[in-house]
């Protein structure tokens, strides 16, 4: 073969790789589908600071990218249902986001024992040891977090009550339940979104795309939906409560469980947060926190107007029981003898003073199976190269011979 | 100083597309291409704050993520196998529709030919192709440019080669 004709041969198949990945692209969706699932996977303060740092962009690219997920980290919610009426069995239906009243009288360590809740820094950066670079401190603010070692102190007040709170659990869903969740909201299985791993379903209805992802056990975070709208729905009502409320009143999807809802807004973008709590059994309620001890619930994005996503727990079955639980004196003593969730350290090693404790639940997996369990979160904060940082102790109130 | 990072949001929307067509390249079906490039962009997403536009481009930085998630995929156990199973039966690996829509048939079976070559030869036609300069394929291949530049010419031989031999095959 000539010279000239082997180049030529050559830079005609140049040509044709050329086009070749030019043109080799992901189906239609998966580009909207994955940025949904990454932002899921953030934690909200990140996705905050992200969404004040980028509403330029945003405002320029109109929806095409559920942006809106932008929070759906923080919409992440809590499974289903919580308490019971009638005997803590709850609809399967997104009806069974019914909320219960009051925790049955079940018997003690009836689920055996409990995989142990604990936070852990997930995607939070932690400060380094030879202190914050420029662009990081920058990055932060002044709720930032520290699960590095620190010298523990307790100058808070203890509640004078002893806690009376029950576990609930959840068995990990199927695909037959995220269907039949789906169905309930008018939306069928779609395979031009569905995903090679990661989804129980995922599903288009009229004028929205829904997916449904099982509990990400690592965090862990319970089985939850994000609704996409296929383009921004105006957001009606007086306010962007009202807005959230009516978008997700179209879908039934309006929390019935115990909730405190919040507005966080930046740079037109909206986020409305139902918080979720649980009742306790002699009144009041304890809010649910994630890995790094934050309240979250579901959520509904509102971006320059329009609403681009709302996310919640997926409704599933709860059932209650109550364990023995330590005493207050008992849970402090842990939480100054707790252990760092971070080795990365702030050197010297700070001294913290945890002056506020507070009753919540948090979610541990184990098996197959997610438990809410309650815990008393405390807290405190100090002061290192001009940053404020917390610290946060999650002590599990479930006897520790109960737990695993 | 603040950080000139562009917003991570440009860089996926800017590079999916590209990263989607290099490990497409580089694996058998569509769905696995799906997954590594979720996870390229995964590990991106988490490791953004530490990127240093200053030190390397986006795009070498994305590129040599997804080269390290392809490469454990290949590692993971029985990949490597399913992979030669499916390039063995590449025309009849695709059966969703929909996936096959997404993907015009000659450049698939193009990207078959590119996806059997030797790993180094592969991989220097997929990110040359992708976009990338010689001296960005060398230093992710921890080669020198004109090195890289010899790779290249070597593989683009090679898928001629086999290209040819096919065709010859099929008359």
């Amino acid at each position: 073969m000539s010279d000239d004709k082997e180049d030529l041969e050559l830079q005609a198949l140049q040509r044709e790789l050329d086009d070749a990945f030019a043109t080799t692209r992901p189906r239609r969706g998966y580009e909207d589908e994955l940025w949904l699932r990454m932002q899921a996977r953030r934690p909200l303060r990140t996705r905050l600071r992200d969404a004040i740092g980028s509403v330029g962009a945003l405002f320029r690219q109109a929806p095409a990218i559920p942006l809106g997920a932008v929070a759906v980290l923080l919409m992440v919610v809590v499974g289903a249902g919580i308490l019971l009426n009638s005997g803590l069995r709850l609809s399967p239906t997104h009806s069974s986001y019914a909320q219960g009243a009051q925790a049955p009288d079940l018997a003690l360590s009836e689920f055996g024992k409990l995989p142990t809740p604990a936070l852990h820094p997930g995607l939070v950066p932690a400060p380094v040891s030879n202190g914050p670079s420029a662009s990081y401190s920058a990055a932060l603010d002044q709720s930032n977090l520290y699960f590095g070692p620190a010298t523990l102190r307790w100058t808070g007040q203890m509640p004078l009550q002893s806690v009376q709170a029950a576990v609930y659990r959840y068995a990990e869903p199927g695909a037959s339940l995220a269907d039949q969740f789906a169905a309930s909201l008018g939306a069928s299985s779609d395979k031009q979104v569905r995903s090679g791993t990661g989804f129980l379903g995922t599903y288009s209805g009229q004028a929205f795309i829904l997916t449904v992802q099982p509990t990400e056990p690592q965090l862990p975070l319970e089985p939850y939906f994000n609704l996409a709208p296929t383009s921004p729905v105006t957001a009606g009502g007086a306010d962007s409560r009202d807005a959230a409320a009516a978008f997700l009143g179209r879908y039934s999807l309006v929390p019935s469980w115990p909730n405190e809802v919040k507005v966080q807004q930046s740079n037109g973008h909206v986020l409305v947060q139902y918080l979720r709590s649980f009742q306790l059994p002699g009144g009041g309620v304890a809010y649910l926190v994630n890995w790094i001890g934050q309240r979250y619930g579901a959520s509904v994005d509102i971006n320059n107007g329009g609403i681009t996503g709302a996310s919640g727990p997926l409704p599933l079955n709860l059932d209650a029981t109550t364990y023995r639980l330590i005493s207050n004196d008992e849970a402090v003593r842990m939480a100054l003898a707790s252990t760092p969730a971070s080795s990365q350290a702030i050197q010297p090693v700070p001294a913290v003073d945890l002056k506020s404790v507070e009753l919540v639940y948090a979610l541990a997996f184990a098996g197959g199976r997610g438990y809410y369990e309650p815990a008393y979160l405390f807290s405190g904060t100090f002061s290192y190269n001009g940053q404020t940082y917390t610290k946060r102790v999650l002590v599990p109130l479930v006897d520790p011979t109960l737990r695993s | 100083m603040a950080s000139d990072r562009p917003p991570f949001e440009d860089v996926y929307r800017d590079y999916l597309g590209r990263i989607y067509a290099y490990v497409r390249a580089q694996v058998g079906t569509s769905a696995d291409a799906e997954d590594i490039t979720a996870q390229v962009f995964m590990n991106a997403y988490q490791a953004y704050d530490r990127f240093e536009p200053r030190n390397v481009t986006p795009a070498a930085w994305l590129f040599r993520i997804a080269r390290n998630a392809t490469l454990d995929h290949f590692r993971a156990s029985g990949r490597r196998d399913r992979l030669q199973r499916t390039i063995e039966h590449q025309p009849e690996a695709e059966h969703d529709p929909s996936a096959m829509a997404e993907e015009r048939i000659q450049y698939r079976a193009l990207l078959v030919h590119v996806a059997r070559l030797p790993e180094r030869q592969r991989d220097a036609i997929s990110l040359r192709h992708s976009g990338l300069s010689f001296e960005e394929v060398g230093h992710l291949m921890s080669c020198s440019e004109d090195a890289a530049k010899m790779l290249y010419h070597r593989a683009l031989k090679a898928l001629r080669d086999a290209v040819a031999g096919q065709e010859q095959a099929v008359e």
